[in-house]
């Protein structure tokens, strides 16, 4: 042992350590077989991309042709602004289906949840083709008191519902159904104490809410945001059935002409990922931030 | 000041306070003391409405606090109402409940000017006397997580102290600190009650009850048994209930 000495009362036995043994550190023993099971896993993956590359069907000049070409470049800014769109969508609904699904009021509670069920329940291709066909069954929407005559005023639905608006629109409501779960997770992390404590400073229920509750559950939320996101990026490639515009209806587009379809899919695949890899990033900062001043 | 008469709340069928009466008076420090599971936290969450209470009346200055009387009921009032004198009172949790997204000064200033519209500068300046006070001016920048239990607490204290409120509830302020933290904050208690804000504390520190308080509650089973002097309660207690219980925790 070192030098340092200890204090050691006399009423207990064997605290004292033994000067003349020897200690040794541990010693860990590698198993020989993670080393096969390394290298036979390298050898696999070093000829499928062997193969790849030098498969002769596979054009890379195309590949790098098209890689950072017009479409393809303004399909991409089409997705990334679908996504964004849809997520902001979903994020300001999703605040309202979780309070919703947290009300007191047994019908509002009820609405909510039904609204969940349903929207988390349809597959996203359905309410795509569902929101890109709604112009044709509700050509206009009335504004007014139901079961009178009173009207506000008329909207014809296909002049805003562009494929673009419904795209989103649809991508944002089915997301709000999630984004509402994870909101109301978040609010529901909140220790009771918080409310108790505003409310016994006077603060009204909107503002423990707005300044008390909600900032903390954000940081609950906030790096869920960022999954919610990448699920929105890989779920806007099926827009193409409504609209298009994006990045993989653009490959396709460009596939149905030169018949390289492969090349254009790993153009479309490549963007998918890169958007991804740079998500990543940005996704931890912003966690540790959101962090930075846990409890 | 504070006037609890016959309160009587009850969680389902389990009946929790069986008409509860006592007063306290401006300036006085009333401890209130008793077994796991007597009610006494109830009382005080009663009091500023946490709960909901099913019959008796609690008034702040002669006003009730969180209903209003009609045809031989109670009507709740409405939030603003409600919140309107229940920030005449503060109340201090034993978990300390501090809110761990702002720093101490913007937790002490957050319901003062939220909440009265005080002017930010004068909270501020007001707020960094209190931490003063509580011994604490150097932290007003720090956030919560930073702070070891018996510092929270004396922030939370502050908090409250800020909104400048005619009385503090305090529930087991020492409960949840490390004993080497309990003293500091039952020094600023003893301070304040030295210096005449009035307080009803529920606590099991029977050494702050028998220096501080002027008047000492022993509750048993939702009921009020025996109120005196800590003297009178903590040494000299003539109800059976009261005596297995001084004698079980001094
Ligand atoms: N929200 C609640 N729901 C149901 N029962 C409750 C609730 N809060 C308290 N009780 C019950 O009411 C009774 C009194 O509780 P209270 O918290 O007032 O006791 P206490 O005297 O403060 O005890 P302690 O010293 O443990 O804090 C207990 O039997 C408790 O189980
Ligand atoms: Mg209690």
């Amino acid at each position: 042992m070192n030098s340092e000495t200890i204090q050691t009362h006399p009423s207990a036995p064997g605290s004292a350590n033994d000067e003349s043994a020897t200690y040794f550190p541990v010693y860990k023993e590698k198993s020989r077989w993670s080393f096969v099971v390394g290298t036979v896993a390298i050898l696999i993956l070093a000829g499928a991309f062997y193969g790849l590359v030098t498969n002769q069907n596979m054009k890379w000049s195309v590949f790098l042709e098209y890689l950072f070409s017009g479409p393809i470049m303004s399909g991409l800014i089409v997705t990334i602004e679908l996504s964004a769109f849809a997520l902001a969508v979903g994020l300001a609904l999703g605040i309202f289906v979780a309070l919703g699904r947290m009300s007191d009021n047994i019908v509002i509670s009820n609405i909510s949840a039904f609204y969940v069920w349903v929207l988390r329940g349809l597959p996203a291709i359905v309410q795509l083709l569902i929101w890109g066909n709604i112009g044709l069954f509700v050509p206009v929407i009335v504004l007014g008191v139901p079961f009178t005559d009173i009207a506000l005023g008329e909207v014809r639905v296909a002049t805003y519902l562009t494929p673009f608006v419904a795209s989103f629109v649809a991508l944002g409501l089915a997301e709000s159904a999630y984004m509402g779960e994870i909101i109301r997770g978040g609010l529901q992390s909140i220790d009771s104490g918080q409310r108790e404590a505003a409310f016994a400073l006077g603060m009204r229920r909107g503002r423990i809410l707005r300044r008390i509750i909600l900032p903390q559950a954000m940081r609950a939320i906030v790096p869920s945001l960022g999954n919610q996101f990448s699920n929105i990026i890989k779920a806007s490639a099926l827009v193409s059935v409504i609209a298009g515009g994006d990045l993989l209806t653009t490959a396709q587009n460009i596939a149905g002409q030169n018949y390289r379809v492969m090349e254009m899919l790993f153009v479309a695949s490549f963007w998918y990922l890169a958007i991804l890899a740079v998500m990543s990033p940005v996704q931890h900062l912003i966690e540790k931030r959101t962090r930075r001043m846990d409890r | 000041m504070i006037k609890i008469e016959k309160v009587r709340k009850s969680f389902g069928a389990h009946l929790v306070l069986k008409d509860v009466s006592f007063e306290v008076a401006k300036g006085e420090t009333v401890c209130i003391i008793g077994p796991s599971g007597s009610g006494k936290s109830t009382v005080l969450r009663c009091i500023n409405r946490l709960e909901v209470i099913d019959s008796g009346r609690i008034t702040l200055n002669d006003e009730l606090i969180a209903y209003r009387e009609n045809e031989g009921r109670l009507v709740e009032l409405r939030e603003r109402e409600v919140l309107n004198r229940i920030k005449d009172l503060g109340m201090v949790f034993q978990g300390f409940n501090l809110f761990p997204h702002m720093t101490v000064l913007q937790n002490l200033i957050e319901a003062p000017v939220g909440v009265k519209g005080e002017k930010r500068s004068l909270a501020t300046e007001r707020g960094r006397d209190y931490l003063r006070m509580v011994g604490l001016e150097d932290k007003a920048e720090a956030y919560p997580v930073m702070l070891s239990g018996g510092q929270k607490q004396r922030v939370a204290i502050a908090r409250a102290l800020n909104m400048e409120p005619q009385a503090i509830l305090f529930d087991e302020p020492t409960s949840a600190l490390d004993p080497e933290n309990v003293n500091e904050v039952l020094q600023v208690m003893k301070k304040l009650a030295k210096g005449g804000l009035t307080m009803i504390v529920v606590t099991h520190e029977m050494g702050f009850a028998r220096e501080a308080a002027d008047r000492v509650i022993f509750m048993d089973d939702g009921r009020i048994v025996e109120v005196g002097t800590p003297n009178e309660i903590l040494s000299w207690p003539q109800n059976a209930r009261t005596q297995a219980f001084v004698k079980s925790v001094l």
